[in-house]
């Protein structure tokens, strides 16, 4: 009985250790495995052409931002129509942080467009479009023939072009 | 001033800021550096939710919390030093006492250098992708935007946060990292999303490298080899952290910071073995995750649950032993029953319940106030709710493999070298997957119940969301690792001189060891 109760005992402890190896050899696999993508990640996201792409996202959305405080006078309420969504979150993000937002046409003193045209002066090709919305009338900048919207949205391109 | 200035003055302030709160809070030094500049993010997110509520603006609330929380904490140090004046010379009485004495202990303090250094290493190292001036979707659409409402006051905040037009900013967001924000723009002067995304970055750091100072020194060993494993596997979570969150790191992304912030918490208060230090950096880590995104929120109200749950555990195991121990000595005993004490129910009850408050406020504020609801969870739901689940199950089981191989290890770990784990002080990975598991059901309940596309919404977000439990997975391994290379390599003799600190400590309850008692009282 003893032989076999060492015999046993002896089983287990070899399982231990076998398991304990199997653990450590499990867990250090995949750390290093996640350690060395994590290195290649960093290499990757520091490398010259990933730096260039970022550098030319801020410039799109400086560019709109720029086009953007062009075509809206200053306390001028901002609508954004929700359609096409991509045009709408993009110009969206670029103009909230600037411009006061507003949810209906109708409360706007301006609604912006993000359309896309080709040629020079744009913003990677797409353009900022102001048109006046539904108070515009009740705004002083833009009261009357000439004033800011219809001003700001003529020269949209050229104003795009600059920021650019 | 430059954006790396205004980063630099920012972080600056921030990490002032938390300085003495840390030390009152009694947080473990080695992981105090990291928790600096967490403490004070999370001071920027309380002035964020009083500037939502009352008059005024965030910067002048921050100082004002900063004024207010560094005099508290100047006070208790205060009260601490006369304490410890007035019992100098006397020996060490209690378990505690003797546990503390012995974490200090030479090997094990520089077996903790080691770690910190490691992880400083490796998350600076890693910051190498900040040459990269790329302000992400998210970063742009809601933190750097809830920044620029902080910045620009009450008035304007309380709008933004009710406006309809601004619902795809998710309002309802904490102001944890648009805070810390705002308090570089406003000590700057000007408003860059470049320092914005710096500050993210750097806050980002912080929590993962609080993280792998807790996954390298859980198994705290005083030999070299086995602490410099220890720090290597630190090491390696916090490179393999930014392997999983990608661009996500850099980018002005806060999914990172409460992740790494929210797993270093599950570390010290949930795996780890029990410590005053260990306890409190784990409420002030949970406190950064819960008040940086909802989904850290509910994971933060979990984890400080499981916390108060491990601590009476403990507490009553401790004091279940003593009994034991006053049984054997006297055989009367009955002070020693009744000595239960309301002020230990208090101790382990009271931080957490304040933690809880505070990361229910920001909610519960943001409803009160009628912020717009999540642009996710309004308007007509896209698809079935079975079809919604069958996608969503899909999704997050593709985005959790490496959670899953943990699992795995810890699983066959736990069978083999259960007794070993225990014996060392630290808690079964269960309570870390409780957690776990909770923020998966958490998220991927709001997937199924939410109302957008689910295909779009879960190719954008899932891997983002997973990003907890893949790197409480990580964790677990790097936990995992010296200890079962232990087991392997050395005789399994844990009640020797060559075991940690916390294992000891973990033996309170049936004494400490006569050699460590006899070098306390040498040292005493």
């Amino acid at each position: 009985v003893r032989i076999g109760v060492r015999v046993v005992r002896r089983g287990r402890a070899s399982a231990c250790a076998a398991a304990a190896i199997v653990v450590a050899v499990a867990s250090a696999g995949l750390l290093a495995l996640e350690a060395y993508h994590g290195v290649q990640e960093t290499n990757q996201l520091s490398s010259t052409r990933s730096v260039d792409l970022a550098r030319l996202d801020d410039a799109y959305y400086s560019c709109l931002a720029a086009a953007a405080r062009r075509l809206v006078p200053p306390g001028a309420t901002v609508w954004i129509p929700k359609h096409p969504p991509g045009a709408w979150i993009t110009l969206a993000k670029a103009v909230a942080p600037e411009e006061p937002l507003v949810a209906s046409r109708a409360a706007a003193v301006v609604v912006l467009r993000l359309v896309a045209r080709s040629g020079p002066g744009t913003c990677f090709g797409r353009v900022v479009v102001a048109t006046p919305g539904g108070a515009a009338e009740r705004h002083p900048a833009v009261r009357g023939p000439g004033r800011a919207v219809r001003r700001a949205g003529q020269s949209s391109a050229r104003v795009v072009g600059r920021a650019r | 001033m430059t954006a790396l200035e205004a980063a630099l003055a920012g972080l600056a302030a921030l990490t002032a800021a938390g300085l003495l709160p840390v030390r009152a809070l009694g947080a473990s030094a080695e992981v105090a550096p990291f928790l600096w500049p967490l403490v004070g993010t999370a001071l920027a997110g309380v002035a964020g939710l009083a500037t939502a509520l009352m008059p005024g603006d965030e910067r002048s609330w921050f100082v004002g919390l900063g004024v207010v929380a560094n005099a508290w904490a100047a006070w208790v140090l205060l009260r601490r030093r006369r304490r410890r004046r007035r019992r100098r010379g006397r020996a060490l009485a209690s378990d505690a006492e003797r546990a503390a004495a012995l974490a200090g202990g030479e090997g094990s303090r520089s077996g903790r250098a080691g770690s910190c250094l490691g992880a400083l290493g490796a998350v600076a190292w890693c910051c190498r992708s900040l040459v990269r001036p790329e302000v992400g979707f998210d970063a742009r659409s809601i933190w750097f935007l809830h920044a620029r409402w902080l910045e620009a006051g009450h008035g304007v905040l309380l709008g933004a946060l009710r406006n309809q037009a601004l619902a795809f900013s998710h309002a309802n967001y904490p102001l944890l990292a648009p805070g810390a924000v705002a308090v570089a723009w406003g000590i700057a002067g000007s408003a860059s999303l470049r320092s914005a995304q710096l500050v993210v970055a750097a806050l980002s750091a912080a929590a993962v490298g609080a993280a792998a100072v807790l996954v390298g020194s859980a198994v705290a060993e005083r030999r070299p080899f086995w602490w410099a494993l220890g720090a290597a596997c630190g090491v390696g979570f916090a490179l393999g952290a930014y392997g999983l969150a990608g661009a996500g790191a850099t980018n002005g992304y806060v999914d990172l910071l409460w992740s790494a912030a929210a797993v270093g918490a599950v570390v010290a208060g949930l795996l780890g073995p029990i410590e005053p230090g260990r306890m409190a950096a784990a409420r002030l880590l949970a406190l950064a995750a819960g008040l940086t995104k909802n989904e850290g929120t509910a994971t933060a109200l979990v984890l400080v649950a499981l916390i108060a749950l491990r601590q009476c555990f403990d507490e009553r195991a401790r004091r279940s032993a003593k009994r034991r121990q006053a049984r054997v000595s006297e055989p009367a005993g009955e002070g020693t029953r009744a000595a239960l004490p309301w002020r230990t129910r208090a101790a382990v009850f009271v931080p957490n319940l304040l933690a809880a408050g505070v990361l229910v406020a920001w909610p519960i504020a943001a409803a009160a106030l009628g912020a717009t609801p999540d642009p996710d969870t309004v308007g007509v739901r896209h698809g079935s709710l079975a079809a919604r689940a069958a996608a969503t199950v899909h999704a997050l089981a593709g985005d959790l493999r490496l959670a899953g191989a943990a699992l795995g290890v810890g699983l066959v770990g736990t069978i083999a070298l259960g007794r070993r784990r225990r014996a060392l002080g630290l808690a079964a990975d269960g309570w870390a997957w409780a957690v776990g598991a909770a923020e998966v059901v958490a998220v991927g309940l709001y997937y199924v119940l939410g109302r957008v596309q689910i295909d779009f919404w879960l190719d954008v977000s899932a891997t983002r969301t997973m990003l907890f439990p893949n790197l409480l997975g990580l964790a677990t391994l790097g936990i995992w690792l010296p200890l079962a290379a232990q087991a392997a390599c050395i005789e399994p003799t844990w009640r020797g001189a060559g075991i940690s600190v916390g294992a000891r400590h973990a033996d309170a309850g049936a004494g400490l060891d006569e050699q460590a008692l006899a070098r306390l009282h040498r040292r005493a």
